[in-house]
């Protein structure tokens, strides 16, 4: 019995940390500070789709491909994009859409698209870490260099508890 | 077969191991490195080296892997049963777009069916439809059953048996799919058919000729009642030989080219049933 529970408590607590999530207010608001622009639709009417398939031949059931790219190109603005993420179609094309929107959405409104907020974010996250690192070093190094003085005086003063008994040592023969 | 030149082999090896592995399959790096790419992200790390021997003897990555995305199905291949292919995919899911168009439930009917794609693309879409596959091999029929659990797609039903057979089937159906054999025996020999096909794929699920679409009009389509069909084909002669079979006062036929530019199926429909729609299939 008792090591039925103990199977059945991981997925228990995963269970119940899903309301005590939704009750937690501060992580609501985390994520509301860092809620990114939506992501950008594409106009079906503006672009158009091709699908290569790397070298010809008579195809069907001579030949087994399995990669599968798309090309899109949006026609106003003659911005080309190809994808083959992924070994299935369909989701190289929702890919392709994405990643042809968000060129799009930068290319008319460089400042607030998602793109740049994206990057903005990558950016700053990186800074952090560099920041955090450079802390942590520097603190690191203080230490090190408080910790090398100690040792030194304290080298210092076993030295000279050592030197002055030899040195008494040393004089008596140094006068003989 | 085409030599692989020593500084190719030394730039996939200064990328991973075991990139000169796949460089034989594959031909070039851009294409090597994405198919170990594959390999790495859908297989456990300790499988990698043996997947990547196995695609270097040109066993299809479809079956070290275990599967094909088919429209936004995965399908489950196994050995014996022949994968789905693009062309395939494509044609279906214009095929969809067009019988979406059509409210009322209809019965669909796909002979030599495989891993059963193309019955379940077909059911998973069109909710009200209710499909069936059929194939002559057993393996195909297990593995379509287990592709219709996999995928849970409730409407469609998958049994055994033959398109020679005359009374292979009883019920009446409205449209008629199939994807049955067509390389002739000389192009399955010749290096038109790509190696891995050659030695790993089933040559029951690839070679055949114009006696699968005599079969299909004489067993299957008249004697169900359908309204409409498309059959897969490889050469266009099988277009003019199906094309003869048939009744041409009744029946109206187009020949379909997949997006390379190929011969790929032949689409009919009885002139002025609710099959005509067929037609917008390009």
């Amino acid at each position: 019995m008792f090591a039925l529970m103990k199977t059945f408590k991981p997925s228990l607590r995963a269970h119940f940390s899903i309301p005590l999530k939704l009750f937690h207010t501060s992580g609501l608001e985390f994520i509301k500070a860092n809620k990114l622009p939506p992501r950008p639709k594409v106009n079906e009417d503006e672009i158009t789709e091709v699908f290569l398939k790397g070298g010809r031949g008579p195809g069907g059931q001579k030949i087994n491909k399995c990669n599968s790219k798309v090309q899109l190109k949006h026609l106003p603005t003659g911005i080309v994009v190809t994808c083959q993420a992924t070994r299935s179609r369909e989701q190289n094309r929702k890919k392709a859409r994405e990643i042809l929107g968000m060129k799009i959405e930068h290319f008319y409104d460089p400042e607030n698209s998602r793109k740049s907020v994206l990057v903005e974010r990558k950016h700053n996250i990186k800074e952090n870490k560099y920041r955090k690192n450079k802390k942590k070093y520097e603190k690191l190094e203080e230490e090190k260099i408080l910790k090398d003085e100690a040792k030194k005086k304290e080298e210092e003063d076993i030295l000279a508890t050592l030197i002055d008994p030899a040195q008494q040592m040393i004089k008596p023969s140094g006068s003989n | 077969m085409v030599r692989i030149p020593t500084n190719l082999i030394l730039r996939a090896r200064k990328k991973s191991s075991l990139l000169p592995l796949l460089l034989k399959p594959c031909k070039t790096i851009d294409s090597a490195e994405q198919e170990l790419r594959w390999i790495q992200n859908e297989l456990p790390q300790n499988q990698w080296l043996k997947a990547c021997y196995l695609r270097s003897n040109n066993v299809p990555l479809q079956y070290i892997l275990g599967s094909q995305p088919f429209g936004d199905l995965n399908i489950k291949c196994k050995k014996d049963v022949l994968i789905p292919r693009w062309e395939t995919e494509e044609y279906t899911l214009k095929l969809v777009d067009q019988l979406r168009s059509i409210k009322e439930s209809l019965k669909i009917i796909d002979i030599c069916t495989g891993t059963g794609c193309i019955p379940l693309l077909l059911g998973s879409k069109l909710k009200n439809s209710s499909v069936k596959g059929i194939d002559v091999s057993e393996k195909a029929i297990l593995l379509s059953n287990e592709n219709k659990v996999l995928n849970s797609i409730p409407n469609v039903e998958f049994r055994s048996g033959d398109v020679f057979d005359a009374n292979i089937v009883q019920e009446k159906y409205d449209i008629v799919v199939s994807n049955p054999p067509y390389i002739s025996a000389d192009d399955f020999k010749s290096s038109s058919t790509e190696i891995s096909v050659r030695l790993y794929e089933p040559k029951l699920a690839l070679v055949g000729g114009n006696e699968f679409y005599t079969a299909l009009v004489n067993n299957v389509l008249l004697s169900t009642d359908a309204e409409g069909f498309l059959f897969e084909i490889g050469y266009t002669h099988q277009y003019k030989h199906t094309r003869n079979l048939l009744n041409l006062n009744q029946w109206n036929t187009c020949l379909y080219f997949d997006s390379a530019g190929n011969a790929r199926a032949i689409i009919g429909w009885k002139k002025g049933s609710k099959m005509q729609i067929l037609e917008n299939i390009r």
